[in-house]
């Protein structure tokens, strides 16, 4: 029963022909960077160094297409051949070869999803639906597992939820919005499923205000207000952020969105609830249960009274959706999670503008194109003043994708490799699916140590352990038989065996052609030396080390 | 200013680096001196165990006579302990005797608390003022998001339960309590390498851990902190100088440069750690170091208890801290360590669950305190040889009433544990809730019996920090910045002697 998939084209092979067939174009020599390409690189031109960076921010880790007549989707030369702006186009319309499975013989979730990003083709969008997945957060920690359901109740209900966030990662942060809260895995994870306004004498009671705040606090507006530039707004009298919301804000939305429960055949009576949860779909409204009052919510606007459920969460969600917040707000954290923790506020400006557009307001699409076109990301290099802060710490997900991508293993997915990749986040602090809280893995404010200020959200979870983890990941893939023992196996013939060549290879493409003249040398002294053993041994130091160097580590 | 902080940080240890970005100098720096080795110039630790998930004590330490207890079983129908089966103890200075019973897992604890090693506080928990009834109903100074496990869990770890109202700096927000008594405890350490972090964590609430300067060294909870190697002695240590020389490349980019930080310290660290729990271990007596092992070998058919996995490798690492540097030890005075294990929110089928968690708790805590008392005489330590006082956190306790799926709901107020032989034991401190639940329900947030607590978290926490050297008030004040304004207003609003005070006497005076 194996089912060996070739990591770098067998999935490519369904779904290149129908996306394009760019005329044949050799991609240029490799060579290292001059000033004269950096000259004439541009988004439809693409350098090496730009098209590689462009996959390290917009996929999983690039690959190369090595020799392959047509450089398939999801390759550098690819990039290179097509441009920046088809390549986005390519990755819109790519859509996954399967869906999240909550299925008790399916594999974990995490596991599915390092699957899809090492293997799948659909790159861009699960970066994407990634990203929203650490914003709107749920997990798989906080969906208790019922006796009343046929299925594993957490496992169904993240597998539905890692879906919604795939299928809009391209579409309109509104309808994501709506999707979200609709959501029986959100329902339950933040306590919106069986929020009442009554209790069960029929005798009114506050909501519980766990999904409303959440919902204002890290999903769409943040605590202050915002500049479009994304800098908090301050009050001029004393000095202190400009809160976003009120309190009595926060529990008019409880009201305003109370009365939603699992979907069954037919509503409770006042005060009650469904008990069986319904997983597989969205939550249903019940008047019954909600409380019909007129509230003021954000900016004056007072919903209508006396009307349903529905009429008010969409109302609810409206006021929500055109607050001036949303788009810096939502803009800079897709930034920070593809591009760089410390955008200039002119960087996150522009793409807020476009989240903001009139009449095409919350186009995630548009967005995360203005995010991956900008000239604050393009370039064979970070524009020069701002190299000293630019980028951001890969968190383990990306170090470990970015990483085997590179090393372009077959998997054998009868052994369950996902499982396998997916324990090695676990141990470095990011067990995919099963976020530790609503604040996800890190929060996006997080400072990164010993830089007087600058942001750096992923280090919120590097300390000595994971940062051993980190080193022991490699060790591991590299020299103990646990990753052939999961199905993936390296062909280290791909890697160059002459430690000059080794070196320039890891230089030009593991660190798009920015390898430091001084680590060059470290490395080949490390190979030159007498205990560095044989040549399949000098490959693996050299991949460790390039790997574990800063240089790697931090996305730049 | 860079420059400035890092001479100043003296490469203090940035493991869980999103703390260490402060904009303003410490406002404690110049009177760093403050803390001291009060009356134990020898090895101190303090342990704490985190019953993550909201552990119900309200099971754990049960009234046996009158109208308490049949308040208390009318509420629990299902999941109370019924009277026979209660594990009975006689604290001192109860006006009946046999008052209390324990849960009846809690076989060993009961054997350590009747032999005065080990005490009860009675209804502590998050607090920012003292709170009557009146006060709660009308949201007066009431801690942030109660009844949430990870808003609890931080409120208990970080003794701030108010942290998006409280004026504390931006960087202290983010800290816990043990990890800023290590800020201020740091001084009392001069250990080999220099600059060895206070704090160790196997697990537990990684925030409890984090100081604004001094970092945890976070250790996998099997004890694990080390880089693999390949077996072959040579390549081995040309790769790890090759690594550590690789580190100092940084392309001029400031993450370079927190990433590269970090990974020193560990590698730094774990080394000397390693180093140190080898040599250390051998200066025991060799017979005291087979009683250890015995006591903690895994009972069979309990392979997933955690606990005292963990609590071995904090007997492994305060040994390795104890032992003087000049026998291969750390030569540390004072250490926190963090330990926990979770599966204590037991909204369903709580009679079948929590006697299997209070059972791991009670084994691992007395494998622990057996091997402190064989420690504590060993010769090997010289003058440094470790006392240990082990004190309970958890999110919260939970409601007396049942619910109807045999488990009980999210609460407030709870009884923590404190043992050692330090500890003044065989005692109850604070205040036991008034269980009636058809009365007046001023203890009682509502009808379910979540209890208004009669002790604050400052309060637990600053006896144990004192107990460790922690005893100016500027200190004090650093680590419980609510303290001082609880206490105030305490006195201010005639509130009970209990809430008059900065700490408990749970602690033996020295």
């Amino acid at each position: 029963m194996f089912r060996r998939t070739a990591l770098a084209f067998a999935l490519c092979a369904v779904s290149c022909t129908g996306t394009d067939g760019p005329p044949e174009e050799s991609p240029p020599a490799e060579q290292v960077l001059g000033e004269a390409q950096q000259a004439v690189d541009s988004n439809e031109t693409p350098s090496e160094a730009n098209s590689i960076r462009f996959l390290e921010q917009s996929s999983f880790g690039p690959r190369l297409a090595r020799g392959a007549p047509t450089p398939p989707v999801g390759t550098v030369e690819h990039v290179m051949a097509v441009g920046i702006p088809t390549s986005l186009n390519e990755q819109f319309v790519l859509q996954p070869a399967a869906q999240f499975s909550g299925a008790d013989t399916a594999p974990d979730l995490g596991s599915q999803f390092f699957l899809r990003a090492v293997a799948g083709e659909d790159q861009l969008r699960l970066r994407v639906a990634f990203a929203l997945s650490q914003i709107l957060v749920a997990s798989q920690l906080g969906i208790p597992e019922s006796t009343r359901t046929a299925y594993p109740d957490s496992k169904t209900a993240m597998a539905g939820y890692m879906n919604l966030l795939s299928t809009h990662a391209f579409g309109n942060f509104r309808d994501l919005m709506e999707a979200v809260t609709k959501s029986p895995a959100m329902g339950r994870y933040l306590d919106m499923v069986n929020n009442r306004a009554f209790n069960s004498a029929g005798n009114p009671i506050d909501p519980n205000e766990n999904y409303a705040r959440e919902m204002l606090q890290l999903f769409t507006l943040g605590l202050h207000k915002l500049n479009m530039n994304g800098t908090v707004q301050l009050d001029p009298v004393t000095g202190q952020p400009k809160p976003a919301y009120t309190e009595a804000q926060v529990q008019a939305f409880a009201s305003t969105l109370s009365g939603w429960t699992f979907k069954a055949a037919a509503c409770p009576a006042k005060g009650g609830t469904i008990t069986t949860p319904d997983y597989t779909q969205p939550m249903m409204a019940c008047a019954v249960n909600h409380d019909k009052a007129s509230k003021q919510l954000l900016r004056n606007f007072t919903t209508t009274a006396n009307a349903s459920p529905e009429v008010h969460l969409t109302e609810a969600l409206d006021n929500v959706f055109n607050d001036p917040n949303v788009p810096p707000f939502i803009s800079k954290q897709l930034i920070q999670h593809l591009v760089t923790s410390n955008p200039t506020p002119a960087y996150v400006k522009r793409v807020a503008t476009v989240f903001a557009k009139e009449g095409d307001r919350g186009n995630l699409k548009e967005v995360v194109r203005a995010i991956l076109e900008d000239t604050e990301a393009r370039g064979a290099q970070p524009p020069l003043n701002l190299r000293p802060g630019f980028g951001h710490l890969r968190s383990p997900a990306l170090f470990i994708t970015n990483t085997v991508r590179w090393l372009e293993p077959t998997l054998d997915l009868s052994k369950d490799p996902g499982n396998r990749l997916s324990n090695w986040s676990k141990s470095q602090g990011q067990w995919v699916t099963r976020s530790p809280s609503v604040f996800s893995y890190y929060p996006p404010n997080a400072p990164a140590p010993d830089t007087d200020g600058l942001l750096g959200p992923e280090f919120a979870i590097l300390d000595t352990a994971t940062v051993t983890a980190r080193a022991n990941f490699v060790h591991e893939f590299l020299y103990s038989n646990m990753a052939a023992s999961a199905g993936i196996t390296v062909d280290y013939n791909l890697v160059p065996s002459d430690p000059t060549l080794l070196v320039d290879w890891l230089g030009q493409y593991w660190l798009h052609g920015t390898m430091d003249p001084a680590l060059r040398t470290r490395l080949l002294s490390a190979l030159a030396d007498p205990d560095a053993g044989t040549v399949q041994r000098k490959k693996k130091l050299a991949l460790y080390l390039t790997s574990l160097s800063p240089s790697f580590q931090v996305q730049r | 200013m860079t420059t400035t902080r890092r001479q100043f940080l003296r490469g203090a240890t940035s493991s869980l680096g999103f703390l260490a970005a402060a904009s303003a100098m410490p406002r404690w720096m110049g009177n760093a001196h403050a803390a001291t080795l009060n009356g134990y110039a020898g090895s101190r630790v303090a342990v704490c165990v985190f019953l993550l998930g909201g552990s119900d004590s309200n099971n754990v330490l049960v009234p046996r006579l009158g109208a308490q207890n049949a308040a208390y079983l009318a509420a629990r129908p299902n999941v109370g302990i019924p009277l026979a089966d209660l594990r009975i103890i006689n604290p001192t200075g109860q006006a009946q005797t046999n008052a209390y019973g324990l849960h009846p897992s809690l076989e060993k604890v009961q054997g350590h608390f009747n032999a005065g090693r080990a005490a009860f506080v009675c209804n502590v928990g998050p607090l920012v003022k003292p709170l009557t009834k009146a006060d709660y109903t009308a949201s007066l100074d009431v801690p942030e998001n109660l009844f949430s496990h990870s808003d609890q869990q931080d409120a208990w770890a970080s003794a701030l339960a108010n942290p998006t109202t409280s004026t504390v700096t931006s960087d202290l927000k983010v800290t816990g309590w043990g990890g800023r008594a290590a800020d201020k405890l740091h001084i009392l350490n001069s250990s080999t390498p220099p600059d060895y972090p206070e704090v160790t964590s196997f697990g537990g609430k990684p925030r409890f851990t984090v100081g604004a300067e001094r970092k945890p060294l976070m250790v996998a909870s099997d004890g694990t902190l080390a880089f693999r190697t390949v077996g072959d002695a040579s390549f081995d240590a040309l790769q790890q100088q090759a690594l550590k020389d690789v580190m100092a490349f940084q392309d001029s980019a400031a993450l370079e440069g927190s990433y590269a930080g970090v990974f020193g310290t560990a590698q730094t660290f774990a080394t000397a750690r390693a180093a140190a729990r080898d040599a250390a271990w051998t200066r025991i007596a060799a017979g005291t170091r087979a009683t250890i092992e015995t006591l903690f070998a895994t009972p069979v058919g309990k392979e997933r208890w955690t606990l005292h996995i963990q609590l071995y490798q904090v007997v492994r690492d305060l040994v390795a801290g104890a032992i003087p540097a000049a026998n291969g030890g750390l030569g540390l005075k004072r250490q926190v360590f963090s330990v926990g294990f979770g599966g204590f929110d037991t909204h369903q089928n709580q009679d079948v669950d929590q006697p299997e968690l209070l059972a791991q708790l009670d084994f691992a805590l007395d494998a622990f305190q057996q091997a402190m008392n064989l420690l504590e005489a060993d010769p090997g330590f010289g003058a440094n040889a470790p006392q240990s006082t082990l004190f309970t956190m958890s999110d919260f306790s939970r409601t007396l009433q049942e619910n109807v799926e045999r488990g009980t709901d999210h609460a407030w107020g709870g009884h923590a544990l404190v043992m050692g032989n330090r500890v003044a034991g065989n005692k109850l401190y604070g205040a036991f809730p008034n269980l009636d639940l058809s009365g007046s329900l001023d203890g009682s947030t509502d009808d379910k019996g979540r209890w208004i607590p009669a002790v604050t978290v400052e309060q637990y926490g600053y006896t144990l920090a004192s107990w460790l050297g922690l005893n100016t008030a500027e200190d004090r004040d650093y680590v419980f910045p609510n303290v001082a304004g609880y206490v105030q207003d305490a006195i201010t609003r005639g509130f009970p002697a209990l809430a008059q005070r900065h700490k408990l006497s749970f602690m033996l005076a020295d």
